[in-house]
């Protein structure tokens, strides 16, 4: 296969462009593809001071490498989780990618919390997945707007974007509908949120990760096994494998003619965050996720707590 | 043909080479879930294989 811009031997095939490049013109193809999110979607400019969250892995450590070529101003932030050895290992890898790119980089550790995740996973049913997405979720948002940054971006990328819209179509999550895309403006306590990635699949981030040299986590992390993210993307892997093309059409077909229906209908009938009554974060509920979570560990550990009693 | 599956670090040994896409049918694998690598070069679904080859098979899906 040749490369479709210089006909040089090609090292990566894409499908669904129908087009094959080698190595320097598919880095030229992938920062396309990032210029033309952010300035379609109108996601920041070089005024904004963007905070990036790095796992550790290809999808953000690609994004924010990217980012600092196009001269935005960036600065990295990494949540330690404290799994063992897995989180020891992406910290590493995110220390050293700004080491050497010169990426300013604060860390947060879920420990110094008190909100280690494999603590939490004793503590609950539901998948310790959507517990660490909240929690990541919270000090992400909470750390931007504490420390003046405009906008908040995040790696994911259009696999990402495709499972999680199949998923909330398969519920019909008006909420969530509502709320999805690679731009949520700031609002009512939350900082912007961009996702500069989301016309790149999974595939193209790994291939732009490698031909670039940058040094990514590759190993999944422990408790991510049977998540259900990871079913749908391999059912649209077979879907974008029989009809390429396919995840694009469906998630850009979702922003350009169903997004701002499920918008109207959640802004009728959702609810408006107010702050959470114990920590000021902007939540629906009253008190806050984050909060309910120390809520229930800090109930649950006293209730475990022996007793003992004076004879 | 030595072939490492990583993340695993599973290695396989497997006599036959053809080319890339014919070892991944073999190995049940899409061409768009994996990076195909040898000599730290990236390989397209049509490369050729030698038996002498060492190739490194990398899953690209993210999980967490």
């Amino acid at each position: 296969m040749k490369c479709t811009r210089c006909r040089a031997k090609a090292a990566v095939a894409l499908p669904r462009h129908n087009a094959g490049f080698c190595p320097e013109c598919f880095l030229v193809f992938f920062s396309r593809q990032v210029e033309k999110a952010i300035k379609d979607k109108k996601l920041f400019t070089n005024q904004d001071r963007i905070l990036v969250a790095l796992s550790g892995g290809k999808d953000s450590l690609a994004l924010a490498r990217e980012l600092q070529n196009m001269e935005y101003d960036v600065t990295g932030l990494h949540i330690d989780l404290a799994i063992p050895e897995s989180s020891e290992r992406a910290r590493g890898h995110v220390i050293r990618f700004c080491r050497d790119y010169q990426i300013p980089l604060h860390v947060i550790e879920l420990e110094r919390e008190d909100l280690p995740i494999p603590k939490l996973k004793k503590f609950f049913k539901r998948p310790v997945c959507s517990v660490c997405g909240q929690i990541k979720r919270y000090y992400f948002n909470r750390f931007a707007l504490e420390n003046s940054f405009s906008v908040l971006a995040t790696g994911h990328n259009l696999d990402d974007e495709a499972a999680r819209l199949f998923s909330n179509v398969l519920r019909w999550d008006t909420a969530y509908l509502g709320d999805q895309g690679p731009l949520l403006p700031d609002e009512q306590g939350f900082v912007r949120k961009v996702k500069p990635l989301y016309r790149l699949s999974e595939f193209e981030t790994a291939n732009y990760s490698f031909l670039s040299r940058i040094d990514y986590s590759f190993t999944p992390c422990p408790y991510s096994k049977g998540a259900s993210f990871t079913f749908y993307k391999k059912i649209l892997d077979e879907l974008e494998h029989h009809q390429p093309g396919r995840k694009i059409s469906f998630y850009e077909g979702f922003l350009n003619r169903a997004r701002n229906t499920f918008a109207r209908l959640d802004q009728e009938q959702g609810k408006e965050p107010a702050p959470c009554s114990c920590c000021g974060y902007p939540t629906t509920t009253g008190i806050c996720g984050v909060c309910r979570i120390r809520k229930t560990i800090s109930s649950r550990t006293t209730a475990s707590q022996p007793t003992f009693s004076r004879t | 043909m030595q072939i490492l599956l990583e993340p695993e670090n599973k290695v396989l040994t497997l006599d036959r080479a053809g080319n890339v896409c014919t070892l991944l049918s073999r190995l049940g694998i899409r061409p768009g879930q994996v990076l195909v690598i040898r000599d730290r070069e990236l390989l397209t679904p049509d490369r050729k294989l030698n038996p002498e080859d060492k190739i490194t098979i990398r899953k690209i899906v993210s999980r967490g």
